[in-house]
């Protein structure tokens, strides 16, 4: 079948249809990207905690600004090219406008590994540590005396596969209820020797685990209880538990360990503390407002050389900003303010001699932190040394998360919207590529046809590059 | 609005836009180099700063709508389309400031603080 005016202009709209197909779906596309800008400006502006600005390296955000820029240059290229009746440089003008497409997703990605792989870590009263963790954060609950196998998935507090298919009444259909074997991960050489109840002594594998909780299924036993004959230490990220304590941890499939928590403290690699959830708000006084952060449980972890550098650093910055901006009234109520003052970058060799003095107040100082780096923040971030290297236990971690949607509702709308953009990359990219490999089949019919799919797929383009222009300055600059 | 279709077909038109959309992307590229420059620039207060930014962003964005996306030269009926488009933005952004006036969440906040 002829689709009618794919080339040729409808009498009654004036337009090839592709155009109105295109322009209409743009126009939906505004609005959903209308909505989530909406609902940035209501998080920022409603947000309960000091909103986060320029916390993203703006190098990155800015060198896409100019990639995208470019590759709308180019998309632009290549329909010149077919209007003039080249297919061969319309061809590299789209090879082109994909590797920028491809450079744009490549930095992308840099940026998001850098979010994942960085930590911020609140402390009871509120002070904020921002670090790496060089081992990750595992827990080491020991001398494990018995493992409880479940039969059946706790659903208490979980939201499982298995809860859903049960409140569907479906849950015939997997098998996956009660332990998975996937606890035995966490040990040393994936198995465990164990002794179950009637006195029999084998050897827990995950094939074992699998036999055993289906076995208890079918008899409807809702679990089965094991003796640990030779002690086995788990290590374990916490975010596998459901819960632990002193006494028995729970994975989140209901396996139930009993034993005690061996360690369980976070080593950070701190490249930042920030102490304005400190301030109550109220102070109207730098000074004070100083002298409060006197106490804050950062020192506790970070040590008392860094609280005095703190000050100092408070103390500059306030006279600095009030030389600048000699007609701020109410600092403490000025977010500029507060930011350049209770917030501070941590690196060992910035304060020069008085670099690698700073010795945590409790926990290890691993040696390597004593040969301290004099290069700059950039440096650091790549390889992790050149931060104080300092121990937070478990009772000091009122909340810890990467840099994800979880960590605040920046990193939520920041993901949200730089995310659903970079699938729209993707799709450009993928539609302009078809045009360039597959597109001359419809050129040799009629070349004009091919010169209207790329002012199509170069509209829709446009438009991803028009969202970034309002995406660099929002998220990165402001 | 809308210019007879053969001359954006001849040869010597797209040339010309073709040297036109290297000059904007070029503009552009500059406009960004200032997007930079003006955010670490103080303009006094934030809101001055963020203001500032937007609407260098907006002077951007509509070259790249009028200029590469051709709306400066398009037929009615787009800018109809457009029209609700805009109506229906707006709308999901004065959204956003009803919550304002929403009795729970002032009075509601207030309480919790």
């Amino acid at each position: 079948m002829e689709i009618p005016y794919t080339v040729t202009a409808r009498p009654d709209t004036g337009l090839w249809n592709a155009k109105i197909g295109i322009w209409l779906f743009l126009a939906s596309e505004v609005m959903l990207f209308g909505g989530l800008f909406s609902a940035y400006i209501f998080l920022r502006i409603d947000a309960d905690y000091p909103w986060p600005v320029q916390v993203l390296n703006p190098w990155y955000g800015f060198i896409n600004t100019l990639v995208l820029i470019f590759s709308s240059v180019t998309v632009l290229q290549a329909w010149i090219a077919v209007k003039m009746r080249n297919l061969a440089l319309c061809r590299i003008w789209l090879f082109l406008t994909i590797a920028c497409a491809a450079g744009f997703m490549g930095i992308k990605s840099v940026e998001y590994y850098d979010k994942f792989h960085h930590y911020g870590v609140r402390l009871p009263d509120g002070s904020m540590l921002e670090g790496h963790l060089p081992n990750g954060y595992n827990v080491k609950f020991g001398d494990v005396e018995a493992i409880s196998l479940a039969g059946l998935t706790s659903e208490e507090g979980t939201f499982t596969l298995y809860g859903i298919e049960k409140a569907l009444g479906l849950e015939f259909i997997i098998g996956a209820a009660g332990s998975d074997s996937s606890f035995l991960n966490y040990t040393p050489e994936g198995k465990v020797q164990v002794e179950d109840d009637k006195g029999a002594k084998f050897e827990l594998t995950k094939s074992k685990v699998t036999e055993l909780v289906r076995t208890a299924r079918r008899n409807k036993v809702p679990s089965i209880q094991l003796k640990v004959t030779s002690p086995v230490v788990f290590t374990v990220p916490p975010s596998k538990f459901l819960n632990y304590d002193k006494g028995e941890a729970i994975f989140r499939d209901g396996t139930a360990l009993k034993g005690k928590v061996v360690d369980d403290k976070m080593v950070l690699e701190a490249d930042k503390v920030d102490l304005r959830r400190l301030l109550d708000g109220k102070e109207k006084s730098v000074e004070h407002g100083i002298a409060s952060i006197e106490k804050a449980d950062a020192w506790r972890i970070l040590g008392g050389d860094w609280k005095e550098k703190f000050v100092e650093h408070a103390n500059h910055q306030f006279k600095r900003f009030t030389e600048a901006h000699p007609k701020t009234k109410d600092l403490m109520a000025n977010s500029d303010f507060t930011r350049e003052v209770f917030v501070m970058p941590i690196h060992l060799g910035e304060h020069g001699a008085a670099h690698a003095e700073a010795k945590p107040a409790e926990g290890s100082h691993k040696a390597e932190v004593t040969a301290p780096h004099e290069n700059t923040q950039a440096g650091h971030e790549a390889s992790g040394h050149g931060h104080p290297e300092v121990t937070i236990q478990k009772k000091d971690i009122a909340f810890y998360s990467n840099f994800t949607p979880k960590y605040n509702t920046y990193f939520a709308i920041y993901f949200a919207l730089t995310g659903l953009h970079g699938l729209h990359v993707l799709a450009g990219a993928l539609v302009l590529g078809h045009f360039m490999l597959f597109g001359k089949r419809i050129y040799l019919k009629n070349p004009e046809h091919l010169a209207n799919r790329v002012e199509t797929g170069g509209l829709f383009w446009h438009f991803v590059d028009l969202v970034w222009i309002f995406l660099f300055p929002l998220l990165y600059l402001m | 609005m809308a210019h007879d279709h053969h001359d954006h077909d001849s040869p010597e038109y797209l040339k010309k836009q073709s040297k036109l959309i290297w000059i904007v992307g070029g503009f552009l590229l500059i406009c960004t180099g200032i997007t930079w420059l003006v955010a670490f620039y103080d303009f006094g207060s934030r809101s001055a700063n963020i203001t500032i930014g937007l609407l260098i962003a907006a002077f951007k964005a509509s070259l790249v709508a009028l200029i590469f996306m051709h709306l400066k030269s398009e037929r009615g009926l787009i800018y109809k389309f457009l029209v609700f488009t805009v109506v229906f933005v707006l709308g999901l952004f004065v959204l956003t400031f009803l919550a304002w006036s929403d009795p729970l969440h002032y009075h509601g906040g207030a309480i919790l603080k």
